[in-house]
């Protein structure tokens, strides 16, 4: 499938998963978790699978709204300084996304959706063990949850709606994780 | 019936939660979820069942698992030290049953990386006194190294490739479980849950069994050859580590990371030998981890705390045995197992196999003087544990023929 609107659909993927690596704030990740999960919900639609892209959509709404409730810090908090091995590796993770969708992974799908899968994955997985901010982290951790459970869902194709659910499921839980400080914790 | 064993423990734990301001109904509502769960497992196991598509199974070896992890999870909240609630850890041990449940049951392994990581971002946000992003790494890097090797190993026809994701799939087993080198920092004023005795000694060992039944078996040659090798190498590290570490170590603490450490280098090596008797070993020494190690943790919990050791004594002692793998207990027929196994495949193995179960002697008896003389129903627990652990070890035949390996 060589679908233009399936490429765009994993740009937009990436851009979401490139706006949530590089937002230290709730705002930009929100948003980062919003757009990625429409980027990946629109490549499921324009391959035929509108019950799947709305779950998929859900989950990164859901997702979003919990992760701007469970966090403090405000605004944007896009770039900020020392931020530059950041722009690098969404810049390498996308083009090597690209490469591995096409030519050295196979399976599952298309490799527009192999393409958004991995990048969303791998970025997600850079930030989870990166990050020194816990926020950071469960926010990270729900994108790779999303991405996760659409590889295994495009992968089982019978169970493919319950695995999204609960992989939806999943990512609202994690994102909506409260801080330790407002756990009452760090003792 | 097995979504209703990995269904029920979770409701549980809601129950628990909601209900936690009357305590009475709340223990009644977790013990309840917890046993209909049990009974449940018990049913479903050997069934092929579909849940809305999702496949899940439960072959005999992670039955036996399960079974134990929900009685090493009982005598969790049984063993809670006097003066503090019951409900935290009935609440901890019901969420910890139902992923274990999950991890067990669910055949698609990517399944259970979903719940891996699900499970170390709730554990990573319990209250400790390790910052939250040191206690999510470990167990998170496992399940996206174990989903990587899985991806690698399912959709791509490239042997290089193929040894890359053995290699990952060994790796994400071990960081998951907090094995060297992926080791966390043990500390007893911790509560447990929220320690990383909540992978070493609850979840990993399920996490293990279900390595062995569905995701080795399953690998190419290439990736399977990467996964045994460096299991063995892994394995051989973490008995090293453990055996040095705890005679290094000044802490007790620290002595019950490095034994526990130095167990589970046996059971890499064991799974690692690829032989129907190493295999043996492995669940033995799995069972011994849950069911002898960590009761025994929780006991020991309080006076670790307050750095006291009690006196030798003949108590002392036969714990000391129990921790050793000493006759009749049942970490003697999994040595013997694995000794007979590594020969086969390498005297000079078992040789050093051998020398270092014997290193672990003194430690042992380290260790159980912080056990010291346990509290009447602690007493009671520790009597009914060491007969069942003496029947397994006396005759290990059916519980081995049963997980298929007898």
């Amino acid at each position: 499938m060589n679908d233009p609107l399936a490429l765009a659909a994993a740009v937009l993927a990436w851009f979401g998963a490139v706006v949530m690596v590089l937002s230290d704030a709730r705002r930009g990740m929100a948003v980062g978790l919003v757009v990625l999960g429409s980027g990946l919900a629109l490549e499921r639609a324009v391959a035929g699978q509108p019950v799947l892209a709305t779950v998929i959509l859900a989950g990164g709404l859901l997702a979003a709204v919990s992760s701007l409730r469970g966090s403090r810090a405000r605004g944007w908090g896009l770039l900020a300084a020392g931020s530059t091995p950041r722009v690098v590796l969404c810049i390498v993770t996308g083009a090597l996304a690209l490469y591995f969708a096409r030519a050295v992974i196979e399976e599952p799908a298309d490799w527009q959706a192999r393409a958004a899968i991995l990048a969303v994955g791998v970025l997600g997985a850079a930030r989870l063990l990166s990050a020194s901010d816990q926020r950071a982290t469960l926010t990270a951790a729900s994108a790779v949850a999303l991405a996760l459970s659409l590889d295994v869902a495009l992968v089982t194709p019978a169970a493919g709606l319950a695995v999204m659910i609960t992989g939806a499921i999943f990512a609202t839980i994690i994102s909506g994780l409260p801080s330790l400080g407002e756990a009452g914790a760090d003792a | 019936m097995l979504e209703l064993a990995l269904g029920l423990p979770a409701a549980g734990a809601i129950a628990v939660s909601v209900l936690r301001r009357k305590r009475g109904l709340a223990v009644l509502a977790g013990l309840l979820c917890g046993g209909a769960a049990l009974a449940a497992l018990v049913e479903g196991s050997g069934r092929d069942e579909a849940f809305f598509g999702i496949q899940l199974q439960l072959p005999p070896p992670l039955l036996v698992m399960g079974v134990a992890t929900f009685v090493a999870g009982a005598l969790a909240v049984i063993l809670v030290p006097p003066g503090a609630s019951r409900l935290p850890m009935l609440l901890s041990v019901l969420a910890g049953l139902s992923a274990v449940t999950a991890i067990a049951v669910l055949v698609d392994p990517l399944l259970m990386v979903l719940v891996v990581l699900l499970v170390a971002c709730g554990q990573a946000a319990l209250p400790a006194l390790r910052p939250f992003v040191e206690r999510m790494r470990a167990p998170a890097f496992g399940a996206l190294a174990l989903a990587l090797g899985l991806l690698f190993e399912g959709g791509v026809d490239a042997p290089p490739l193929e040894k890359v994701a053995g290699l990952a799939i060994v790796l994400g087993f071990v960081a998951m479980v907090g094995l060297a080198p992926y080791l966390q920092a043990l500390d007893p004023r911790e509560p447990a849950p929220a320690s990383p005795m909540a992978w070493l000694a609850f979840l990993g060992p399920g996490i293990a069994a279900v390595m062995a039944v569905r995701v080795a078996p399953q690998l190419t040659a290439d990736a399977g050859a990467a996964y045994t090798e460096v299991l063995l190498a892994l394995g051989l590290f973490n008995i090293g580590l453990g055996a040095v570490g705890s005679f290094l170590s000044k802490g007790a603490a620290d002595g019950w990371r490095y034994s526990l450490l130095a167990d589970w280098g046996l059971v890499l090596v064991a799974f690692g030998l690829s032989t129907p008797a190493g295999a043996g070993a492995a669940y033995l020494l799995l069972l011994s981890i849950l069911l002898v190690r960590l009761p025994l943790y929780l006991i020991a919990r309080p006076a670790l705390v307050r750095g006291e050791l009690a006196p030798i004594s003949p108590w002392t002692l036969v714990i000391a045995a129990g921790l050793a793998g000493a006759a009749p207990f049942m970490g003697f027929p999994a040595r013997l197992l694995l000794l007979r196994s590594a020969t086969v495949l390498a005297w000079p193995l078992a040789l050093m196999l051998a020398l270092a179960m014997l290193a672990w002697l003194p430690q042992s008896v380290r260790l159980a003087r912080t056990v010291g003389r346990p509290g009447r129903l602690a007493t009671v627990v520790l009597c009914l544990l060491g007969a069942i652990s003496i029947a397994i070890g006396v005759y290990p035949a059916p519980l081995l023929r049963f997980v298929g390996v007898g």
